[in-house]
Parts: C-alpha cells; sequence; structure tokens
C-alpha cells in the first residue's frame, strides 16, 4: 500500500513538474517570437538581456510580451525601436538596473501616440537617472544584495533597493519634465521628501528605508545628478 | 603597540575612537584593496582615489558594522561598490587604462616570452567587461573562495563561476589571438 | 594554454601590477589616520548616543525594553500634554475627521474608484500604471454623463488619465497629485497597505 502510495506521488510529481517547466518555456518563447517578429539586428542582446531580467525576477514575461508586440504594431522606423530596445536591455544588463519604470514610460508614450523619438528621448533620460541614483545610494553605502547579502547589515533586499531607485529617478524625471531649474537643489529635496512621505504613509514603503535616504542624500546630490543627466543628453 | 594586536582587538578599539587602530587596519588591508581597485577598474589614479575613500568611509560607518561577521568581506564590498559607481562617472568621463607594458625596465626574473604573455593578459583584461574582471581579480589576486565573491558582488555563487570561466575564456582567446600574430 | 598555467599567469600578472604602484600604499595609513582626526569632532553626547544606539541595535532584548520604556513615557507625556493644552488636543480631533472624510469619498481599501464627468460622450476609459496603459471602460449605467469604475488594485503609486472619446484628460479632481509627462499631464493617487507591511 505504501509503495502504491510512493508510486502515486511520484507519478503526480513527473506530471505537474514538466507541465509547469513546459508553460514556463512557453512563455518564454512567446517573448522570443514577438521580438523575432520585430526584426532587428540586436534580437540576441536584447533577449539576452531579458532572460537576465526574468532570472532576476526584475521582469515579467507578460510584460515583455506587451512591451514588444504593442512597439511592433507601432507605426515607426525600426532603427527607433531598436534604440529603445537596446536601451532598456543594456541598463538592465550591463548596468543591473531596475527597468520597469522605462517599460511603462515606453507603453505610456506608445498608448498617447506620441513619436517614437519623444518616447526614446524619454528612455534615454530616465535610464541615465536611474543609473545616477543608484550609484549616489551606493556611494552612500545603501546597497543591495541577493540572498548572499542578507547577514550584511548595510544593504536591502533587491526589490526594496530596486523600489527606492526607481521611485527616486521618477521623482527626479518629474521634477525635470516640470521645467524647472535643476539647480534648486531644496526644491528637488523637497519632492523626494514628499514622494517617499506619501509612500511611507500609504505604508507601501517602510519607515526605515525612507529614514535611510533622507539621512544620506543631500539638496546637493540630486543638482548634481539632474545637472549631469542634462549635460549628457546635451552631448 | 597595535601591530601585534588581532583584527577584532583593532576593530574595537577602533569603535572607541583609537584611530591609530584604524590606521593598523589600513596598514593590513591596503594592499588587498588597491590591488581589488586596480584589477577592477585598470587605472592608477582611480584605484588610489577608491582605496582611499574605502577606508574613509569604512571607518565612518564602521559603527554600522556587525563585528562578529568577517570584516575583510564587509571592506571588499564597500570597495567593489565604490569601484562600479567610478566606473559609471568614466563611462562619461574616460581616461587612459593601464598600459600594457609595464615601465620601469624589466623583472630579470622573468622571460621575454612570460613578459609577452603578462603584457596580453593585462590588454585581455582592460578589455573584459566589467563583470568578468571583477570575480576574476577576487579570485587570483584576493585569493577568495567562490562563496566569498558572491557575497561581495551579491550574485548567487553559480553566476561567479560562469563569469569566471567565461572570463578566462575570453582571456585565453586573447593570447591565442595575440599568438597567431606574432606567428604571421 | 592549460588552465593551471593561464591562473598562474593571471596571479602574477595581476601580483606585478600591484608590486609596481606600490609606491604610493607607503603612508596611506598615516594619511588615513591624519584626515580622520582632523574631522573627527569632539566626543560629545550625540555621538556617544548615536555608538550606544548603534550597540543597542544588536541586542534584542535591550532593544525592546528602551521601545517598551519609550513608549510608557511617550504615553504619558501625551496624555499630559493633550489635557493640559487644549489647542493641541483639538487639532487633532479635526485632523482625524478630515482623514475619515477622505477616505469615505475616495473608495474602499484596495479599490480605486474613478470618476469622470463627461455628458454627451460616446467611450469614456481609464488608462495607467495599473495595467502598462490599456484602455479599461468607464460606464454611465444611468445616463446621467457621470462614468465610473471600480479597480481592485494592490498597494502602490499609480499614474492615469482619462480618455473621452478620443481625447487625453490628466488631471482628474480626486487625484493625490498631478505630473507632467510627454507634454500632457497624468493624475496620480496612491493605494494604501493595511496588511503585512513589505
Amino acid at each position: 500500500m505504501k509503495e502504491l502510495v510512493f508510486l502515486a506521488f511520484v507519478a503526480c510529481l513527473l506530471t505537474i513538474v514538466p507541465t509547469q517547466i513546459t508553460l514556463a518555456e512557453t512563455t518564454s518563447i512567446d517573448v522570443k517570437e514577438e521580438l523575432q517578429s520585430l526584426g532587428l539586428r540586436s534580437t540576441t542582446e536584447i533577449m539576452s538581456a531579458i532572460e537576465t531580467g526574468f532570472l532576476q525576477g526584475r521582469l515579467a514575461p507578460d510584460e515583455m510580451v506587451s512591451l514588444l508586440s504593442n512597439l511592433a504594431a507601432y507605426n515607426g522606423e525600426r532603427e527607433d525601436k531598436e534604440t529603445i530596445l537596446i536601451t532598456i536591455a543594456r541598463a538592465l544588463k550591463d548596468d543591473s538596473l531596475p527597468v520597469t519604470m522605462l517599460i511603462g514610460k515606453v507603453e505610456e508614450g506608445l498608448a498617447r501616440k506620441v513619436s517614437l523619438q519623444a518616447i526614446k528621448q524619454m528612455v534615454s533620460e530616465r535610464a541615465s537617472l536611474l543609473a545616477e541614483v543608484r550609484d549616489l545610494l551606493y556611494t552612500n553605502l545603501i546597497f543591495t544584495s541577493s540572498e548572499y547579502g542578507q547577514e550584511n547589515c548595510l544593504v536591502l533586499p533587491l526589490p526594496r533597493f530596486d523600489f527606492l531607485v526607481t521611485q527616486i529617478a521618477d521623482t527626479l524625471a518629474n521634477y525635470q519634465e516640470s521645467g524647472r531649474s535643476p539647480l534648486e537643489g531644496y526644491l528637488v529635496y523637497q519632492e523626494m521628501h514628499t514622494r517617499l512621505s506619501m509612500l511611507e504613509r500609504n505604508a507601501i514603503i517602510p519607515a526605515e528605508d525612507v529614514e535611510l535616504v533622507l539621512e544620506r542624500i543631500k539638496p546637493e546630490n540630486l543638482t548634481r545628478i539632474l545637472s549631469n543627466v542634462l549635460s549628457q543628453q546635451q552631448q | 603597540m597595535y601591530h601585534v594586536q588581532d583584527e577584532a582587538s583593532l576593530l574595537r578599539a577602533s569603535l572607541d575612537g583609537e584611530v591609530e587602530a584604524w590606521g593598523e587596519i589600513v596598514n593590513r588591508y591596503k594592499e588587498a584593496i588597491f590591488g581589488l581597485c586596480l584589477g577592477f577598474l585598470r587605472n592608477h589614479a582611480d584605484a588610489e582615489d577608491i582605496s582611499h575613500d574605502t577606508f574613509i568611509r569604512a571607518y565612518e560607518n564602521l559603527y554600522r558594522y556587525r563585528v562578529e561577521k568577517r570584516f575583510s568581506t564587509w571592506i571588499f564590498t564597500i570597495a567593489s561598490n565604490l569601484c562600479r559607481n567610478r566606473l559609471r562617472y568614466r563611462r562619461h568621463h574616460p581616461i587612459a587604462p593601464l598600459p600594457a607594458q609595464m615601465e620601469g625596465g624589466c623583472n630579470p626574473a622573468t622571460t621575454i616570452a612570460q613578459e609577452d604573455r603578462q603584457t596580453q593578459i593585462r590588454q585581455g583584461l582592460s578589455r573584459l567587461p566589467y563583470r568578468y574582471r571583477t570575480p576574476i581579480t577576487l579570485r587570483y589576486y584576493n585569493d577568495l573562495s567562490y562563496h566569498q565573491i558572491a557575497r561581495i558582488l551579491s550574485l548567487p555563487e553559480g553566476t561567479v563561476k560562469t563569469h569566471i570561466y567565461r572570463g578566462k575564456a575570453l582571456l585565453r582567446q586573447e593570447i591565442g589571438e595575440m599568438e597567431v600574430i606574432n606567428h604571421a | 594554454m592549460h588552465e593551471d598555467k593561464l591562473e598562474k599567469l593571471l596571479r602574477d600578472t595581476l601580483q606585478q601590477e600591484v608590486s609596481k604602484e606600490r609606491h604610493y600604499l607607503d603612508g596611506l595609513e598615516k594619511e588615513i589616520v591624519a584626515e580622520l582626526t582632523g574631522q573627527l569632532p569632539k566626543r560629545g553626547w550625540l555621538q556617544t548616543l548615536t555608538r550606544l544606539f548603534a550597540q543597542m541595535q544588536r541586542s534584542r532584548r535591550r532593544q525592546l525594553a528602551v521601545i517598551g520604556i519609550t513608549a510608557v513615557i511617550f504615553l504619558f507625556l501625551g496624555i499630559f500634554v493633550s489635557e493640559r493644552v487644549p489647542l493641541v488636543h483639538g487639532l487633532f480631533s479635526v485632523y482625524d475627521k478630515q482623514q475619515k472624510a477622505t477616505i469615505a469619498t475616495n473608495s474602499d481599501e484596495g479599490q480605486l474608484l474613478f470618476v469622470m464627468p463627461a455628458p454627451g460622450a460616446q467611450t469614456v476609459a481609464v488608462v495607467g500604471s495599473f495595467n502598462n496603459w490599456k484602455p479599461i471602460l468607464l460606464t454611465d449605467e444611468d445616463k446621467d454623463g457621470i462614468w465610473l469604475t471600480n479597480l481592485p488594485l494592490p498597494p502602490g503609486r499609480y499614474e492615469y488619465a482619462f480618455v473621452v472619446d478620443g481625447r487625453w484628460w490628466g488631471q482628474d479632481p480626486l487625484a493625490d497629485e498631478y505630473v507632467r509627462s510627454f507634454g500632457g499631464y497624468n493624475s496620480v493617487r496612491y493605494v494604501g497597505y493595511t496588511g503585512d507591511k513589505i
């Protein structure tokens, strides 16, 4: 009897596990097919970055399928679409940045029917901001970790770290897009303070993460980031 | 007095405000940190800056360090992340990398063939992507285990091994290509 | 090249690079000490407190004891102040009422109610960061020109806009804030978390 139960269990396992794997493979294949349908030269590089994103838990297959199919259907130059995807791919794989914000902005731009040029510009600026903010947190000894870094008291788990980076970068981007001067460090700092406070008030972000950032990051840091990104875009 | 104390005592003394005790920590770790930075960044100026910054920042944040954990991993993590920050900056403000040929004359103990090989390796290291160069430096200069490297770089151990394997494969290719050119 | 040879070559190369530049490291410890000594403020009460607090963070029992004592102190302080300072007491009660009123107007927890007055419109949709900007149709079942929909959403910050007969409207009066985006506006609302914190 015991042997029968054990065999039944193994049989169930052997049935369920391959099915799950097959389902996962199918989703990744969907992404690959959508990407290939765009007919880009950098398909391999982009797909490699996407797979890295899946492994890190920074990308979901359905969000990628949505982005790629919307881009494919959009009226515009193939080179522009490629540039947008390359920017996101490099931010993800080479710079190890959270890219959900970039994907969201592309989807928004496509929904608003703005030009691919405008979307390209937006994605490039925000990728730079993400990198600058991440580096600023590193400089102030706010790090991220995988499970191996849990014991190090200077790190935050990756999802929390990514969320902080994204929210701060988004705040800076909104400030810049509102047309205000990047030299008004105190104003930028206030915007960041307000954003983080709202997130904390709604218990979307822990209070200790907010304190960590407000304690270590100064208005002049934010001015420098905005000035850097502005000069990069002008080059 | 400090040079005979063990590391834990030095760290406790540093936490109590004895800066000279921290000086001894700097003395013990400076070569390891500098070598790490040089390996990662491939230029002297940045390696010097980041080594200096690492020790200053580590001291300023020493009260956050848990004494029962491995100090080397902690300080290597700080250096590693400051290096990454500097590399990001360098993408927009590049400077000349390490020269392939080491200046100041040859080491008489090595043969010309060995020197050529080392030149090739230096060139190869400078051309390696950062994600391969960093674990290779930590493994072959700092002599760390895969587990320690994984903790410092915040990567899974498997990824560390893969990156080291791929980095060495690229370096082998570099040497192989140079051999072909030399024999052409 | 054999694996062992390559590894030895790597080690030797990296070592030699550092050996060549070793001269920089001479005196580094003195330089660091001098810099830190110059920077160090006098050990005042604030530095001592910070160190004590950091040490306390390593001891769970001490941490709990301190939290407990602090909570009791502030409890008594709060009672003392509110009973003796009527303005403070009044202010807090007004704030509470305002909070409750806002919540009652907006929506249930975990849900966002979207409302768009658009008499005569053929279609009204909401697009937002909650679903990659795909349109979700609002309805006007009683034909009074007020279109609405209730969306269950996980906790987070959401940007959105309305699309009325193909035209984007980015400034919802019910929004918590507005942001500029692609030359237009988006509205922003927050859905709070009442369950386990992240």
